[in-house]
């Protein structure tokens, strides 16, 4: 099974990107190098390579951050936490392209809910264009997929195993709640932040979907992603080429994994 | 006299029976004209086409005519990677998941048209599929050059010409039909402007309304190009083939595309929403869409007012784009006898080629299910007299998607303001000098 899913795919394609591939038949390292020659100096390549990691340290960072606010938010929450957390989880079961789709009606220029309640506030001159814009369809996409607070959940789970006598025993020795955060909840939660920061980095480095739902690549490729280039790439029946960027981009994202793990190595318990 | 002997009797019985059983006669069911097929197909439509051209609806017409047959209804994406899946499952695998298929506009089939990955229909192009029956707007897109035989690898099922459609509605606000309520038809691309600018200008029904919503994406950018290229230099193609970027019409026509956003007459949804323009218009939202012909059916329909949204024509000497969706079946079909027997009698019968035109404008491909509409209808009027005059279709090269997609990314790029028009055509013949301009057909 891991044979046929796995590593005959990878092995496969791996050897793919030295080739010419057409529907007809593959010439096997026909290509030489010039697959990845193409890629590096496609002008498309290099700015769905920037539109990625920009969006991607934005996106981790922010996700993060949101994720970290409401997990210790329902962490400290006594009654109601699990109507709240009920609340919370309810963007993780609307269906991913569903919630997209309702969202390109919100942001709809003419029609759309937000710019109508921007005119009616008096902030009209704030009622954008704002998927069709080049200045905010960034801005956009991250508020976007933003909606639903980010990986909160794993993260609570992480936040109710740190042990309570911990801040019981920090409460007693004056601790304020900022000093119980930097010096109890972070640490112990570093183990969950590492998996979860790593988690997130592929998955910002993989954006796919909400381009596809929402801006199609535009305007002028401004939200040109790396996985939406290779689908572009794909349609055009650059196949060796696609699979090229393929590889390319699973070298970085493997590159992040590797740092991110490097940075939020745990230390070993001296105790 | 001899009696006659049981051999002889024997003999005249067998001679009865077969003269009773082949002779017509009120016992007898009625000889009909279609043949006795059986055996199982699949039809592969794209998503859209099950209820535009209600696909169920002639599966059961079919299954009914042909008791013995049993079809299966499959879907295919239009947009995005799904001809490539197809097209390498055929290739690779020597297998077809359908027997038929419909759906994909010939740009997108032009690699199995070069790799003669497809079965010719030439020998049922007989009687009334002959080719001069069919409309030439629409099958010119499906011939290849190639021995005789040969010629036609697709067939195209159902088409539409590009125009601009217009809720004239709103155009009568502005003064801006004629006595019969058809948009008048505008001499300029100025004219057009100075009505978009009108629109949007003037409080429609209590609301301020988008004027003009062009579009800017991958499904029709390029085709509005040509369209304009067409209506008043006849052909988009230079002598060798070749796309005519330097072309002045078209140089005009992206020059005013950014003109009428510039000036806030006109909208963006589609540089990000292939279907933000119908939409919009749908909604009451918009005034003018430039876009397939349909849209103007559909969209009176989702008006709930017939034929409230009506078509003019880009300026120009006449000449239109006109394309269609192609039926065609691949080489290694299991079943291309019934899949041949479906096209013939379901997808190309007057049935089912009006019942999609009456209901969401998808034109009719044979002049007698054209003539078969109603002859009061305006915009049928109007895109039959598209279809009686010049036209083109889409480019056919191998790497014909690639070259759309370099249309619009640079076209976005001029009309945000990334790139001047010198730049843009530059970029345009520099992005076709690097493409693979292989077309179909053989010397």
């Amino acid at each position: 099974m891991l044979l046929a899913f796995i590593a005959y795919p990878i092995v496969y394609s791996f050897f793919l990107t030295f080739s010419r591939f057409t529907i007809r038949d593959v010439r096997w390292f026909a290509a030489g190098l010039d697959n990845y020659r193409s890629v590096v100096a496609d002008p498309d390549f290099l700015t769905a390579l920037g539109f990625t990691l920009s969006y991607t340290v934005v996106w981790v960072a922010l996700s993060m951050v949101c994720a970290l606010l409401v997990g210790v938010l329902l962490q400290q929450v006594r009654v109601g936490s699990t109507f709240f957390r009920g609340m919370l989880f309810l963007p993780t079961v609307v269906p991913v392209t569903m919630g997209f789709l309702m969202f390109q009606w919100i942001l709809d220029p003419a029609n759309g809910i937000l710019n109508y309640v921007l005119k009616e506030i008096g902030l009209g001159h704030f009622a954008f264009n704002w998927l069709s814009d080049r200045h905010t369809v960034f801005g956009s996409l991250i508020a976007v997929t933003l909606w639903g607070f980010g990986p909160w959940i794993l993260l609570l789970a992480g936040l109710l195993a740190i042990p309570r006598e911990l801040y019981e025993a920090a409460r007693v020795d004056g601790a304020t709640p900022g000093r119980e955060f930097l010096y109890i909840t972070l640490p112990q939660l570093r183990p969950t932040l590492m998996v979860v920061t790593t988690l997130q980095v592929i998955a910002g480095l993989k954006i796919f979907v909400p381009i596809y739902v929402l801006t199609s690549g535009g305007p002028a490729n401004a939200s040109l992603s790396l996985y939406f280039l290779v689908f572009q790439k794909i349609n055009q029946y650059k196949l060796a080429y696609a699979t090229t960027v393929g590889w390319v981009f699973t070298t970085i994202v493997t590159a992040f994994a590797i740092i991110t793990a490097v940075a939020f190595r745990v230390r070993r318990d001296d105790a | 006299m001899m009696r006659p002997s049981g051999v002889t009797w024997r003999v005249a019985a067998v001679v009865l029976v077969l003269l009773i059983g082949g002779a017509p006669g009120p016992w007898a069911p009625p000889a009909t004209a279609q043949e006795e097929l059986s055996g199982n197909m699949a039809v592969s439509v794209e998503a859209w086409m099950v209820d535009k051209y209600n696909m169920k609806d002639l599966i059961a017409r079919f299954e009914q005519a042909h008791p013995k047959v049993k079809v299966k209804l499959l879907t295919h994406e239009g947009l995005g990677a799904a001809y490539q899946r197809v097209f390498l499952e055929w290739a690779q695998t020597n297998k077809s998941t359908a027997d038929l298929y419909f759906g994909g506009l010939v740009s997108q089939l032009t690699i199995p048209m070069i790799d003669d990955l497809l079965l010719p229909w030439d020998d049922m192009m007989t009687g009334e599929l002959a080719p001069d029956k069919w409309i030439k707007a629409f099958l010119q897109s499906a011939w290849v050059a190639g021995p005789k035989g040969s010629n036609y690898p697709t067939l195209p099922g159902l088409g539409e010409t590009m125009n601009f459609q217009a809720n004239t509605d709103y155009l009568k606000v502005i003064e801006g039909t004629d006595a019969q309520g058809n948009p008048i038809q505008p001499t300029s691309y100025k004219q057009i402007l100075d009505t978009a600018c009108k629109l949007a200008a003037t409080p429609i029904q209590g609301k301020k309304i988008t004027g003009f919503e062009g579009e800017y994406g991958l499904n029709f950018a390029p085709d509005t190009w040509t369209a304009a290229v067409v209506a008043v230099e006849g052909t988009y193609f230079l002598p060798d083939g070749k796309v005519n970027w330097d072309s002045k019409a078209g140089r005009e026509w992206m020059a005013w595309q950014k003109e009428v956003v510039d000036r806030k007459c006109g909208g963006t949804l589609t540089f990000t929403d292939n279907n933000g323009a119908r939409n919009g218009q749908q909604a009451g939202q918009v005034a003018i869409i430039n876009a397939s012909n349909s849209r103007s059916t559909e969209n009176s329909n989702a008006l709930n007012k017939k034929n409230v949204v009506r078509m003019f024509g880009y300026p120009g000497k006449g000449g239109a784009i006109a394309f269609s969706h192609q039926i065609y079946i691949p080489r290694v079909a299991a079943s291309p006898k019934l899949a041949r027997a479906f096209a013939r009698e379901a997808i190309l019968a007057r049935h089912g080629q009006t019942w999609s035109a009456e209901k969401f404008g998808k034109m009719p491909t044979l002049w007698s299910n054209y003539d078969a509409l109603p002859k009061d209808d305006p915009n049928f009027a109007f895109v039959r007299r598209e279809l009686s005059g010049p036209s083109m279709g889409q480019w056919r090269y191998r790497d014909g998607q690639a070259l759309r997609q370099a249309y619009v990314d640079n076209l976005q790029k001029y009309m945000t303001g990334g790139q001047t028009l010198d730049q843009t055509v530059a970029a345009l013949k520099a992005a076709q000098a690097k493409l693979d301009l292989t077309v179909p057909g053989k010397k």
